[in-house]
C-alpha cells in the first residue's frame, strides 16, 4: 500500500471494514520513511515505538467495536516549532537541541483526540525563519518530486512528507507563507486559517500577530478535515477568536455555481513567472467552467504587503526570540 | 536611510559577530537596500488612520475570570507534580 495514492476518509473506511490494520499501516510509514527519507530529510524526528504503541491500541478498539474517530489511525507528521509533550521540538535549531516540551499544543491535542497518530516531527528553516527549508540548523530537505530542488517552506519537511507518502497530514505553520510556499512547490494542499482561527497555544512564536498553525495533505477535503478538529476557541490563547466555526466538511459538496471570485489585478504584474501565471489562468477557467463568475478588483495596497510584513514579522521576532539568550532558556553546558 | 560600514560594525559588535572588511562593505549595502524598499511606506499618507493593535475585532475582553479552575491540557503543572523541576542554574564557587 502506498500512502501517497490514499486520503484519510478512504483509510479510516478501511479501517472501518477491518480490511486493514492500524498497526500495519503504521509500520508501512516507517518503512517507507526508510527508504524515502534518506534523500527527502522530512523529519527532524520520528518516534516509531510510540506510534506503534498507539496503533496498537486504536486497533484493540477497533476489534472491541467501540466507535472510532474522523481520524482513528490517521498517520501525521507535526513541523518542529509545534510543542508535542515528550517529543523533541527544536525549531530547526541548534539552540534547542535537546528540549523536550512538558505539554502539548492545543492544535496538535485536538488532532490526537481526533485518532491521528503522530509519526515524527518535520524539518522547516530555522525558527519558521525562510522559505525553502535550506536554513534549518541539521540539514536541508528536498523535493519529493525532484531531489535538486528546494521543497518551498519553512514548513517543507511538511509538505515533502505529505508528498513522498509519510504522512496523511501534516503541520505547518504560516506567518507569511510557510504554509502555503511549501505546499505549492510539493504539489500538496496548504492552508493558512485566518489569524486567530486555530489556537497558538503550544506554537514557538515568531510573529505573534501573523503566526497561525495550518494543516497541509493531498485533497481540500483532508485539509477540511483537519480545520474542522483545530478550529475553535482556547482559552490557553487570548488571541484565538471565540466566533462559531462552520460546517468546512458539509460545505465541500456545496454547489459552487454562481459563486463570485475576485481576481486581484495587483497579483498579475512584473516578475511574476510565465508558466506560473498559465496555471493559474487555467486555475481560473476551471472556475469559470464550473459556472463561477470571475471578476476582476484591486486591492491597491499590495505593493505596500511586502515592506509592511518585513517590519512587523522582524520586530515581533527580535522580541519572541529574546528569550533564547542561552541564560534565561536553552542549553546549559556541563 | 543609508546604512553605513560603521553601523554594520556597531551591530555586529553588540550582537558578538566578527566581520571582515570585504562583508562589511557588502552588508551595508545590502542593509542600505532592505531599508530604502521599506522606506517606500513613507509614501502612504496615513494622516486620519488609526493604528490596529488588535486584527481580530469579536474579542471582548481577552482577560479570564480569576479563579481557580482544575487544569485541563497535556502538562503536568498544577496538576500532579505542583512544580517544575528545573536544572541549577546559579552554583557556589
Amino acid at each position: 500500500m502506498n500512502l501517497k495514492n490514499i486520503t484519510a476518509d478512504r483509510l479510516v473506511a478501511l479501517y472501518r471494514n477491518r480490511d486493514l490494520t492500524i498497526t500495519e499501516v503504521i509500520k508501512n510509514v516507517y518503512d517507507q520513511i526508510e527508504r524515502v527519507d534518506k534523500d527527502v530529510h522530512a523529519f527532524l524526528s520520528i518516534c516509531p515505538e510510540r506510534a506503534l504503541d498507539e496503533a496498537r491500541r486504536i486497533d484493540g478498539q477497533i476489534a472491541a467495536g467501540e466507535p472510532m474517530e474522523p481520524l482513528s489511525g490517521v498517520p501525521v507528521a507535526i513541523k518542529d516549532n509545534i510543542s508535542v509533550r515528550d517529543l523533541p521540538t527544536t525549531c530547526a535549531s541548534r539552540v534547542l537541541e535537546g528540549y523536550i516540551p512538558p505539554y502539548t499544543a492545543t492544535a496538535v491535542e485536538r488532532l490526537r483526540a481526533a485518532g491521528a497518530i503522530i509519526v515524527g516531527k518535520t524539518n522547516c528553516d530555522e525558527f519558521a525563519m525562510g522559505s525553502t527549508t535550506e536554513n534549518s540548523g541539521y540539514y536541508i530537505t528536498r523535493n519529493p518530486h525532484n531531489l535538486d530542488r528546494v521543497p518551498g517552506g519553512s514548513s517543507g519537511g511538511s509538505a515533502a512528507s505529505v508528498a513522498s507518502g509519510t504522512s496523511l497530514i501534516a503541520f505547518g505553520s504560516d506567518t507569511g507563507g510557510s504554509v502555503r510556499t511549501p505546499a505549492a512547490f510539493c504539489g500538496v494542499v496548504g492552508l493558512k486559517p485566518t489569524y486567530g482561527r486555530v489556537s497558538r497555544y503550544g506554537l514557538v512564536a515568531f510573529g505573534s500577530s501573523l503566526d497561525q498553525i495550518g494543516p497541509l495533505s493531498k485533497s481540500v477535503r483532508e485539509t477540511a478535515q483537519a480545520l474542522q478538529i483545530i478550529a475553535g476557541f482556547d482559552h490557553f490563547d487570548s488571541t484565538s477568536a471565540d466566533t462559531a466555526i462552520d460546517d468546512y466538511v458539509k460545505g465541500l459538496d456545496k454547489p459552487i455555481k454562481g459563486t463570485r471570485i475576485g481576481i486581484p489585478k495587483e497579483y498579475f504584474v512584473g516578475g511574476l513567472d510565465a508558466e506560473v501565471k498559465a496555471k493559474v489562468e487555467a486555475g481560473m477557467r476551471v472556475y469559470e467552467s464550473l459556472g463561477c463568475e470571475l471578476q476582476e478588483i484591486s486591492l491597491p495596497h499590495t505593493e505596500y504587503a511586502v515592506a509592511t510584513y518585513y517590519l512587523i514579522a522582524t520586530a515581533e521576532a527580535s522580541s519572541n526570540l529574546a528569550r533564547y539568550d542561552g541564560v534565561r532558556y536553552g542549553r546549559r553546558p556541563g | 536611510m543609508k546604512i553605513s560600514e560603521q553601523d554594520v560594525e556597531y551591530v555586529a559588535k553588540l550582537a558578538m559577530l566578527e566581520v571582515g572588511d570585504e562583508e562589511k562593505k557588502a552588508l551595508a549595502e545590502q542593509l542600505s537596500r532592505i531599508v530604502e524598499y521599506v522606506e517606500k511606506l513613507n509614501q502612504l499618507d496615513l494622516s486620519g488612520i488609526e493604528p490596529t493593535p488588535q486584527v481580530i475585532t469579536s474579542v471582548k475582553h481577552a482577560v479570564r475570570d480569576d479563579r481557580v479552575a482544575p487544569r485541563t491540557g497535556s502538562s503536568d503543572a498544577g496538576r500532579t507534580v505542583k512544580l517544575f523541576k528545573v536544572p541549577r542554574v546559579i552554583s557556589e564557587r
